[in-house]
Formats: structure tokens, sequence, C-alpha cells
């Protein structure tokens, strides 16, 4: 299944490559793991300068990382979160990286969470979006109480990942009903290539085609997935999600 | 919780769950029907080609006023009925005429692609032989004047014959090559391609190919005689030589039987000739003698008379004397239906009624023969019929002669009354009359007997048949069978359905819990967590703990959902007690406890994992932490609480080891210190986690379970079976226990209503 996949994918590409090119380009990624040894992502700063160098290659002049921020495994708070920029952005100029590094950070929507919003301020995207996600399993409880509070708030809800909820089964409407919330959808571009699995292959490309899209990520926490991101820049599907959507990447 | 009832009614089956199990097999399926397929293949390349050639023959058919010309009474037969044809033309006498006439038994191959074909008279080379029939040679061309002999030593027929007879040597075309096995001279006939050859001789000329004869209609004259055969050219020749011989046959039938009728006029002739000639000089000598040339009228009437009747009586016996001749033949011959009855009877007489259906009863038989044994009831039913039949016609012809002799009787009497008045007429006048009377008798015989005679001849010299060829056989051109689509494709669906019918079984006759549904069929406690599979990576290091080493795995992620469940059930606000207990061991109850304990302790939940099954201590192996003291010190008070809590490297996650091993586990469950132990655990933790031993072997914990705040079931994919759940059923309608739950442990694949997942490419961590 794969392997024919793939072979489709190839075709395509050596197709397009004779096309002229009317794909905008994304300077400005919006979901991260960059920061050293916060989270998942990159585990020391050597392997944070080698993320930084192979997105500044594929294209990238502006990258917002994103640590988690989840009750039971990554404790981060602003402090930890931009005392790990700092020290990234200073490393990343001594390597003579010349891309732009903000931070924000991804919330994992638990028992917690509440206690963020009433606390204080959010890490947001643009002074607007709280990028956050649920688990991948079920969908919690309270998630429309939560969003409410997080619109009555100022915030600007952005889902990561819409398409990796397994918990989604009834495509048109489910999402139907969390765009209906006021949640903004950022999908990853990795998703279109499989890399997550057929499942949430099959919903990235809904949510393409249903126009749903307003961001793209792509979600790095190691090298590889910077190569199969640039191998899918180049395939069909990831020119088509231009055609039929309002990608907001390079407003931010 | 309370209402759930714990069995579930048998449900219908699930069309989708069964299409999803003997998906999994589509390998497997897809194997068998590469394999059917290719055994189908391999058949179907290896079977010959089948030619039909078909001839038509016009057959000719009695018409009522057709029956009374001469010579088709002189055939005898009654009516051509056209099934008496169709086995005619099938029949083992004919083959045999028309093998007489052609030689089949020279077989040449040309062995090309592995596959051996009959060239039959395509051969580049012929062979005349003395010995070493039925003996498959093989025959290399090397130049235009040599070849190579050989034969393989493992042929079919050298095995058959039981002998290991092998050969190979080169040879010049036309030398006579001699050896204790067979002795023959090859000829070559033109040049030949540089192909490998094959020949066989039969050692007795056999019939071969399949015949079949079709009538269009039931009305029809026309019969298509048709021959199935490898070679095309012999199946064309063979149908045309069949036609002929038919055709053939059927004029020297005719023939034959009318020189037989011819031969036994000709015997009467000449003895009617002799009484001719003899009573003509008597007739002379009396003249002469007495020269009356005037009869009176009165003995002319009286003699005219005796006259009409001696010729009567002569008939009769020529009549008789045939009748006699047949009725001698029935009696000897076995075969009473291929007699002839011309001149004995006439057509529409019983006898030659009787005849008729004699006949056709024997071909009915033998059509059923063809179908049946002979000791079907119908076959039996026919043969009594022709005995019968048999019997009818013997008493028919005996009963025939007897009214003959009585006719023959009446007419001598008559005779000698018609004498006794001559006698009272002169003597000279009488005797002249007799004289008379005698002679033109013989006469009239004479000319009787030589009008069936030219009759007879007539028939004998005409060599016409009212049968005649229609259309001779084509050369076909292309093979009728075998069709080989047809073969491998049935290859193909054999192996599709039998693939199929191989993973049904597969399915149902599997014992084991595979996934959820298999599981909610079962029973109808609710599932609080579903955990995929967990690789192991190194197998033969202590276990990691998954849900600390990845914490946004997707076996983290589970956790985290069994965590959310279980708060969900929560009863009462304060610490939670939850036992864990599966059927056997290996149901992942260790794995389970620690990565729970570890997914509790990262929400910040004072937790503490109590290890309860004594039989097999390895909790504190996973945390590489000693087992000197534990729970079974503490339980026989040998040791405090606080000396026997471990604390573990993660914030917030205590246990307390099993401690030695006892000599009585079962004893030491049953002490009802855990109790206080577990109270005065509560104010330090909020969350206990007590690993027992698995309840299919002892039911040590199960008064521990009616205090615990939930029990947690293990059920492992692809190991637990059906029947675990089934005596989780009877234990817990003795238990009654409302605070049950089932976690599905080890799940490697889950069917979704789109498609399938694992672990593959689901979580950042699994790619890496």
């Amino acid at each position: 299944m794969d392997i024919m996949m793939g072979m489709g994918t190839m075709k395509k590409m050596i197709r397009n490559q004779h096309n002229v090119d009317d794909t905008p380009m994304l300077n400005i990624d919006l979901h991260s793991h960059l920061i050293p040894a916060l989270d998942d992502g990159a585990k020391d700063m050597d392997e944070s300068l080698k993320l930084l160098k192979a997105l500044e290659e594929a294209g990238y002049y502006k990258l917002i990382t994103t640590p988690h921020i989840m009750m039971d495994s990554y404790r981060n708070t602003r402090q930890t979160i931009m005392k790990g920029l700092e020290e990234l952005q200073i490393m990343a100029k001594q390597a003579g990286l010349r891309i732009e590094i903000e931070a924000a950070a991804e919330y994992y929507l638990d028992d917690e969470f509440i206690t963020h919003i009433e606390k204080g301020k959010l890490l947001t995207l643009s002074n607007k979006y709280v990028l956050f996600e649920t688990s991948y399993m079920a969908k919690p409880l309270d998630f429309e109480s939560m969003i409410e509070k997080l619109i009555s708030t100022g915030y600007t809800p952005l889902l990561a990942h819409p398409e990796r909820y397994r918990y989604i089964e009834d495509f048109e409407l489910e999402y139907k009903a969390l765009k209906k919330l006021g949640i903004y959808f950022q999908v990853n571009i990795n998703s279109f290539g499989g890399h997550y699995g057929k499942d949430a292959q099959d919903k990235a490309i809904f949510l393409s085609q249903n126009s749903m899209i307003d961001f793209l990520g792509s979600d790095v926490h190691h090298l590889k997935q910077v190569k199969t991101l640039v191998a899918i820049k180049e395939t069909q599907v990831y020119k088509d999600i231009f055609k039929k959507n309002l990608i907001l990447n390079n407003l931010l | 919780m309370d209402k759930i009832s714990s069995e579930v009614e048998p449900v219908e089956i699930d069309v989708q769950k069964v299409f999803f199990d003997i998906y999994q097999y589509k390998w497997m399926i897809l194997l068998s029907m590469l394999i059917f397929g290719s055994i189908g293949s391999y058949y179907a390349y290896f079977l010959p080609n089948v030619y039909k050639a078909t001839a038509s023959i016009k057959v000719g058919v009695d018409k009522d006023d057709y029956a009374k010309d001469v010579v088709s009474i002189a055939m005898g037969r009654g009516a051509i009925n056209a099934s008496t044809e169709k086995d005619l033309i099938k029949s083992r006498y004919l083959s045999d005429k028309v093998l007489q006439k052609m030689d089949f038994r020279e077989h040449y191959y040309e062995v090309k692609h592995y596959r051996a074909t009959e060239i039959y008279k395509n051969s580049p080379f012929s062979v005349s032989m003395t010995r070493g029939y039925g003996i498959l040679f093989d025959v290399h061309s090397i130049d235009k004047t040599h070849y190579r002999l050989m034969i393989k030593e493992k042929g079919f027929f050298s095995r058959l014959l039981g002998n290991t007879f092998s050969y190979d040597r080169v040879h010049e075309y036309g030398e006579k090559v001699h050896t204790s096995t067979f002795s023959l001279i090859l000829t070559k006939k033109h040049d030949s391609y540089d192909a490998e050859y094959q020949f066989l001789i039969d050692a007795s000329r056999r019939t071969f190919g399949r015949v079949s004869v079709v009538q269009y209609s039931e009305h029809s004259t026309i019969l298509q005689v048709s021959v199935e055969d490898t070679v095309a050219l012999r199946s064309q020749e063979y149908a045309n030589a069949l036609a002929q011989a038919y055709i053939q046959q059927n004029i020297e039938t005719k023939t034959q039987e009318a020189t037989e009728r011819l031969s036994f006029i000709e015997k009467q002739l000449y003895s009617v000739s002799h009484n001719i000639e003899t009573s003509a000089s008597h007739l002379e000598d009396f003249r002469e003698e007495t020269k009356v040339v005037n009869v009176a009228h009165n003995a002319k009437t009286i003699l005219a008379r005796i006259d009409t009747y001696e010729t009567d009586l002569m008939n009769l016996e020529i009549e008789e004397a045939m009748l006699k001749a047949f009725y001698t033949d029935i009696q000897s011959a076995k075969k009473i239906e291929t007699l002839s009855i011309s001149g004995v009877a006439k057509e529409e007489s019983i006898l030659a009624q009787l005849m008729k259906e004699l006949q056709e009863t024997i071909i009915e038989r033998n059509t059923l023969r063809q179908d049946y044994t002979n000791l079907h009831p119908v076959v039996i039913q026919s043969t009594h019929k022709i005995k019968q039949l048999k019997n009818s016609i013997k008493e028919t012809s005996y009963n025939l002669v007897k009214t003959l002799e009585k006719r023959k009787y009446l007419l001598t009497t008559n005779i000698e009354k018609q004498r006794k008045k001559l006698q009272v007429l002169p003597e000279k006048e009488r005797q002249f009359g007799q004289l008379e009377h005698k002679f033109k008798m013989h006469e009239e015989i004479n000319s009787y007997l030589l009008k069936q005679k030219s009759e007879a001849q007539m028939v004998k010299e005409s060599s016409i048949s009212k049968n005649r060829m229609l259309d001779l056989a084509l050369l076909p051109t292309s093979p009728i069978k075998p069709k080989r689509k047809f073969i491998v494709m049935i290859g193909f669906l054999l192996g599709l359905a039998l693939g199929i019918l191989f993973a049904f079984l597969r399915v149902f006759l599997d014992t084991k819990i595979k996934d959820e549904s298999d599981v909610s069929q079962l029973v109808a406690y609710p599932i609080l967590g579903t955990i995929p599979h967990i690789r192991d990576k190194k197998k033969n290091l202590p276990k990691k703990i998954k849900v600390f080493e990845t914490p946004k795995s997707s076996v983290a992620e589970s956790f985290r959902h069994l965590r959310g469940s279980l708060e969900f059930m929560r009863q009462q606000e304060g610490s939670q007690i939850i036992l864990l207990t599966s059927s056997v061991g290996q149901e992942g109850k260790t794995t389970l406890c620690t990565n729970l304990g570890a997914i509790m302790s990262l929400s910040i939940k004072r937790t503490i994992i109590l290890n309860l099954d004594f039989r097999k201590p390895t909790l504190h192996t996973r945390f590489n932490l000693p087992n000197k003291i534990g729970l079974s010190e503490l339980l026989n008070k040998q040791v405090a609480l606080k000396d026997v809590i471990q604390c573990t490297q993660y914030p917030y996650l205590d246990i307390i080891s099993s401690g030695a091993i006892p000599p009585n586990p079962s004893e030491l469950i049953h002490n009802q210190g855990i109790y206080g132990i577990l109270e005065e655990l509560k104010t330090g933790y909020d969350i206990i986690i007590i690993d027992t031993p698995p309840i299919g072997l002892v039911t040590d914990a199960k008064e521990l379970m009616h205090y615990v705040d939930i029990n947690l079931y293990i059920v492992r994919a692809d190991y637990s079976k059906k029947f675990f759940l089934k005596n989780l059923i009877k234990f817990n309608k003795i238990e009654k226990l409302s605070n049950l739950g089932l976690v599905l442990n080890d799940v490697k694949k889950k069917r979704g209503s789109y498609g399938y997942y694992d672990g593959h490419g689901y979580y950042e961590e699994d790619d890496t």
C-alpha cells in the first residue's frame, strides 16, 4: 500500500518538475519542538542547532517554536521556555545561522489548562493564537467549556494537528463542530505524506479538500521529519492545499 | 455500574467484522490463488490441443411406397433407424475396418518448450521397426546425415515395464539399429530444424480419439460424424475414413444377403430344370408310342386342376424348404437378429414384424449398455424382452412350418382325389394327361425361379447405397479444446475459494481474544482501557517503564486515557485503591501496574504500588530496587510499614515489594493485616495500586476485591483465551463485584471504521 503510494507521489513529483511553480513559499513555521531538553523534541543544543540549520536550508526564515506544556510530563512555564529560547538564540547566532527564532507553546488540554488561563498570560502566536492539543485517544470531557473560556478571555484557539486525533470518526460532522466553536486548524505538513499513518493522511486530505486548514506546521521533533517535510513540499497534494485553503502562516 | 449484567446475548455474525477477519489473511488467500492458478496454468500448458473434424452423411430412409421396391425388400431389414446407424458408426466393427486401411500406429512428437506435440505426418523422419514397440525414443538431429537416438532411463514406459534400459548413441539415417531391446531403421524425410523429437510405435492398431455422431433433429436424415484428436490432420483422415467405411459396409451387407439368396435359388433351379428335362422326354416318348394327340376334354379339365394344385404344392415346398432352413438357422444360430428373412416371410407377416421388433430391442439394449451395467433393471428388462422375442420367433416359425405342412397335406390329398378321377378315364388318355401336366408344372416353377434369380442378381450387382457422403471432413484449423483461459481461471477461483475457506476456519476456530469486539461480545463489563503493544527493543534488559521513557508515546497516551476512565469511575473523594488481576500469568499485570503508577505519579498524585503476587516478585526489578524486605515480612509483623516503603527514582511514586517468597502465599493474602496497612497507606497516598495473583489460578484475593475501589481485570490480545472471560462471568456470579473493569492489553492492531493502524507512524517516537 505504502509502496504504491510512494510510486504515485514519485510520478507526480517528476511530472511537476517542469510546471511553472506558483505555490507560495512557506517562510514562517509556527509549530516545532526545537528548544533543547524541554520536551520530547531536541535532546541537546547540538541537535537543536542541526534542526535549525536544516530548517533554514528548507527555506524558512522565521520559526515560532512551541514546547509542550503538559501537566503530567512536561511542566514547562513561560520562564523555562523563554530562558531556553534565549540560549538557543545566542547559540544559533554563534553558529552563524540567520534564521529568526521566537517561542510560544503547545498546550495540552488537561486539568491544569484552566488554571493556566486563569493564572495569567498564555504564550501566544502573534499575541492572538493559543496553540493547543488534546489526547489522541479521547476527547477531553470538558473540551467545549475550556474552548469557551479561552475565547472569552480574549484568545483565539488554534488546534494543533486536528488530523491526528483518533477520536474523530465522522470527519464532516466533527470538524465542522470544532470550526463552529471558533477553533482555527493547524495541519502538519508531514501528515500529507503518511508520516503519522494512513488515518491522519486521510483526515489531512479531507481538511485540505474542504478548505478547513488555516495554518501549516512542521511539528519538527527530530531531523528525519525535516527531510520528509522537504519531500512533501514537492508533491501535488501539497500544492493543492494552497488552491483550496487560505494559509495564514506568512501573516505571523 | 450496579446494573450491568455480566453476560451478553449471543449476537449474530457481524459481516464487517468477518470481512476484516478474513482480510487479515489476504496474503495467504493471494498465495493460495497463485498456487492454484499456477497449477491450472501448468496443467493448461501441458494439455495437448484437441482438434475436431466432421464429415456429413446423408442416410437413405425407407418410405412407405418405396418399401415394395425389389431392392429394398432384398434389404429385408425394415426401415432405417437413425439410432441404429449412430451405433453402427461408433461400433468397434467399423473402427476395426478403418484401422485395417489406415495405419495410425506411428506417433511422432516435436518437443518444444518442454511440451511434446504430436506432429504425425510432419515428422522429418520415418521409422520402420521390427522390435521395440511401445518404447518412447528421443531423437536429436545432429547434422544432415546423423542423429542421436536416446531412451531415457526413467521413461514412463521403461518404468512401467520394470526395466531400466537406457540408450544414447549417434547413428546415421537409413542405418539399421539393432539391439537386444529394439531393432529399427530411421529414414530421413526432410531436413529438420534444430529441435528435439520423440517417437513411439504401438504394438497393435488401436482405436483412439473420440467419435461422436450427431443427428441434427429427430427426423433429419443427415448424420454428422466427428472425430476429436490431438492431431488435426489425423482427425480429418479418420473422420473421412469412418464415413466411407460406413457407406461401404452398407453395400457389403446388401450384397451378402443377395448372394445367399441367389445360391439358394440356383440350387432349386438345378433340380427343377432336371425335372423339366425328364418330364419333357417322358411326354415325347409317350406321344411316339401311343400317337395320342388329343386328350379328351374331360381329362383335360381334371389335369388342368391337378396342374394348378401341383404348382401350388411346388411353391409350398420351396417356401417350406426356405422356412425350414431359416428354422434350422434359428435353432443353431446365436444371433437370430442377423438372419435374413427375405423370401421366408413377407414384409407385413408376423414373423417379419417380430424380427423388426427384435432388432430394435437389441439396438435399444446396446444403447442402454453404454450408460448402465448389465445388472441395471432397465437392461435386465430389455434382455428379458429379447429372450421373449426370440422364443416368439422360434415358435412362430415352427407354427409356420406346421401350417405349411398342413397346407401341403391338403393339396396332396386334393391331387390324389383328382388322380383317382383320372384313373377312371381311358388308360392312354389319362397317362398322356398326366405327363403333359407334369411338364407344364415344371415349366411354371422354372420360370418363377428364374424371375427370382434375376432379381437377386440385380441386387447383388448393384453397388449403389442409399447412404451417401454429403460433406468430407475439412482439416480443422483451430483446436476446440482445451479451454486454457478457462482452466487457469478455474484454478484461480479454486485458490480463492480454498483460501477464503481456510481463513474462515482459522477465524472461527481461533479461541483467542483479538480485539475489543471479541471482549464486548462475551462480557458486558466496561473496557476501561486499551493498551497498545509495547515494543521491547532489548529483550534481555529489565523492562523499562514506557510512560516515563516516552511520555508522548501511544502507550503513554493509552495510560492517560485509562487514568481518565478511572477518574471518571471514582465513587468518592479521597484515596483510590486499584486492584489488578488477570486470568493467568503473562498477561501484563506487572507492566500495567508500573505504567499505571507512572501515569498517576506524573499527574502529581502520590502513588504507591503493592506487590501482593508473592509467587512472582518482579515489581521491584522494574525500578532497580531490592526486595530484601517487603509485604510478606510486613504481614508477618516482622517489620513496620515505613521500613518496607521504597521510594523510586521518580517523584510521587513509591512501591512495596513482595518480600521473601513465603511458604504459604494464600494464607498471607488472607491475613487481615492487609486492611490495616491499606487504611494506613490511604492517609499518605492518593492512589494505591495492588498487584495480585491471577484469579484463574488462585482466588486468594477475592476478599480483597470486595474491599478495593476498583478491580482491573487484564486481558491480553492474541494471548488470553475466550473461555477466560466465561470463567470470569462464573466467578462474578458468585462474587457479584460491581466495581469490575477490563483492560485489553498488548493490542497490535485495531480495527477502526476506516482501516487499520498499529503503532507505526502514529506517534513521533515510533518513527525514530
